[in-house]
C-alpha cells in the first residue's frame, strides 16, 4: 500500500548539490535504491547536513504520488566513516559506491547488495590495507548481483585448474587448451576462486597477489558486463596505490 | 493548440537552467512575454555581456572581467601575498570576503575531487595552485566541510607538506547564535574534537 511518509535506512551513495541549495541524494536501502530531494540540504545547521556521502541514515521521505521523486523531510545519522575521506581510501570508497550504484539500475536486488557495500565502506574505515578490502567487495559486489565470473572450471570446456587465462567477454577462466582471454599468473586464478567462493573473512585474510593486475581485470570485467566505472582509475590516486597497469 | 516555436525556444532553454522545471520555465517564459519590451532586451543584454565579458583569472581561476589581465583580488597590493586560501567556486570567496577575517589572495579549485563523477586532480586547477607556491608561507584548505571537500582537502594538505608548504584547515563547528541541541552529531562531534584551549 502506498504510504505518504515513508521510514527507512539506507547509505547514501550519490550526492548532487543544486545550485538552488537542494541536495538530490541516492540511497541505497535494504529495499533497493531510491533517489530523494533534501530542500536547501547544503545549508549549514540543518538537520539534513547528516546526508553526506558514504553515510549510513535513516531517512523520513515524503511523496505526495508513489512516482513522485521523494522530498527527505529529516535525516538521523547512524554511523559516519570519517576515514573515507583519507585520500588513499577515498578513491576505493568511491569505486564501491559506484560499482553498487551501476549494479542497482532499475532492478531490486534485496538487501544482499545494502549488507556487502555497508560491509565494504566499514571495512575501508579501519582496515590497514584499504585497497584489498575495495578489491574483494568489488569481486562480492558483482557476485551477490549475479555479475560474477566463473572461476571453478574452464568457461569453455568444463576443464579444472589450472585456469591462467580470463575470458572478459565470456565472464569467467579458461584453460590453457582453451586459451580464451587476457593470461593471468597462477596465482590471480586462485586469488579469485578463493574471493568468490570462500567466505569473506578468508578472502580478505589473504595477501592478494598483483593488485594491479586485480584492478584491471575489476575495470575490464565491469566495463564489458556492467559499467565503465570512473572512480577506477582514481584509485591511484592513494599514494602507493597500485595502477591498473595492463595484464 | 501549439505554442509559437520561438516561445517553446525559450521554455526549452529556461528549462536548462539549474533548478528550473518545465513549469516554472513556462511561467517565467510568460512572465518575460508580459514584461515591457526593453526590460527584457536589458535581460538580455546583460546574459550577452556576461558570457562574452568574463573570463577566469589566469593566477586564481576566480571570475573577472575578460579586459583585465588578472582579477581584482590578485590585483589589490594591499592584500597579505604570504597567505592563500584554497577554495571550491568563485561563490565561496565571496562569501569569505563578506566576513572580512581574511586579506591574503585566493585559489580557486572550480569543484571538489569526485571520483565517481569522473572529477580528479586533473579536472581541478591543482597544478596550478602547485605553479604558485613560490612565497606562499600558508595555504589556508577552505573546501567545503562535505565528505568531497574533505577529501580534496586531505590530498591537497598530503601534497603540500611533501613540498614543505604550511597548510591549514578552516576550523569545524557550530554556527554562531545556534543551539546545540539542533545542531547534527557530525558537526557537534567535530566541534568536540576540535576544540580549542581558552
Amino acid at each position: 500500500m502506498f504510504r505518504r511518509y515513508q521510514v527507512s535506512e539506507g547509505i547514501v551513495i550519490r550526492r548532487r548539490s543544486l545550485p538552488s541549495g537542494d541536495v538530490v541524494a541516492t540511497i541505497l536501502s535494504q529495499g533497493g535504491k531510491w533517489r530523494g530531494v533534501a530542500r536547501k540540504g547544503t545549508i549549514p545547521g540543518g538537520n539534513l547536513g547528516r546526508l553526506s556521502l558514504f553515510h549510513d541514515v535513516t531517512v523520513q521521505s515524503y511523496r505526495r504520488h508513489e512516482q513522485d521523486l521523494a522530498v527527505l523531510t529529516q535525516v538521523q545519522l547512524n554511523g559516519a566513516l570519517p576515514n573515507l575521506s583519507r585520500p588513499e581510501i577515498y578513491p576505493l570508497a568511491n569505486l564501491l559506491a559506484e560499482l553498487a550504484d551501476a549494479l542497482t539500475v532499475d532492478v531490486h536486488l534485496g538487501e544482499r547488495i545494502y549488507q556487502y557495500l555497508a560491509s565494504g565502506l566499514r571495512g575501508l574505515n579501519r582496515s590497514s590495507d584499504p585497497e584489498r578490502v575495495a578489491i574483494v567487495f568489488c569481486w562480492r559486489l558483482l557476485q551477490v548481483a549475479g555479475f560474477a565470473p566463473r572461476v571453478r572450471r574452464c568457461l569453455h570446456c568444463g576443464a579444472g585448474p589450472p585456469l591462467p587465462h580470463f575470458d572478459i567477454v565470456g565472464g569467467g577462466l579458461s584453460c590453457d587448451a582453451c586459451r580464451a582471454g587476457l593470461p593471468i599468473p597462477a596465482e590471480t586464478g586462485d586469488d579469485l576462486r578463493i574471493l568468490l567462493s570462500e567466505p569473506v573473512r578468508i578472502g580478505l585474510d589473504r595477501p592478494l597477489s598483483e593488485r594491479a593486475i586485480h584492478l584491471n581485470l575489476l575495470r575490464r570485467y565491469c566495463g564489458y558486463h556492467v559499467a565503465e566505472l570512473r572512480s577506477l582509475p582514481a584509485s591511484a590516486l592513494a599514494p602507493g596505490g597500485a595502477r591498473a597497469a595492463d595484464v | 493548440m501549439k505554442y509559437p516555436s520561438a516561445l517553446v525556444n525559450l521554455i526549452r532553454e529556461l528549462g536548462r537552467l539549474p533548478g528550473i522545471g518545465p513549469k516554472s520555465a513556462q511561467r517565467l517564459a510568460f512572465h518575460l512575454f508580459n514584461q515591457p519590451q526593453e526590460e527584457v532586451l536589458r535581460l538580455a543584454r546583460s546574459i550577452e555581456e556576461a558570457v562574452s565579458g568574463l573570463s577566469r583569472c589566469l593566477n586564481c581561476f576566480n571570475v573577472m572581467s575578460s579586459d583585465q589581465g588578472v582579477c581584482s583580488v590578485c590585483d589589490d597590493t594591499g592584500r597579505d601575498r604570504k597567505t592563500l586560501c584554497v577554495i571550491e567556486q568563485p561563490a565561496d570567496l565571496l562569501a569569505i570576503e563578506r566576513s572580512g577575517e581574511y586579506r591574503g589572495l585566493y585559489h580557486v579549485l572550480h569543484g571538489s575531487l569526485s571520483p565517481m563523477n569522473g572529477v580528479g586532480p586533473d579536472q581541478l586547477t591543482i597544478e596550478s595552485l602547485l605553479e604558485r607556491l613560490s612565497g606562499i608561507g600558508e595555504v589556508i584548505l577552505a573546501t567545503s566541510t562535505t565528505v568531497e571537500g574533505e577529501a580534496t582537502a586531505m590530498y591537497l594538505g598530503k601534497l603540500l607538506a611533501e613540498r614543505g608548504v604550511s597548510a591549514s584547515r578552516i576550523a569545524y563547528g557550530l554556527p554562531v547564535g545556534g543551539d546545540l541541541e539542533y545542531a547534527d552529531e557530525v558537526t557537534l562531534g567535530r566541534a568536540i574534537s576540535h576544540r580549542r584551549p581558552l
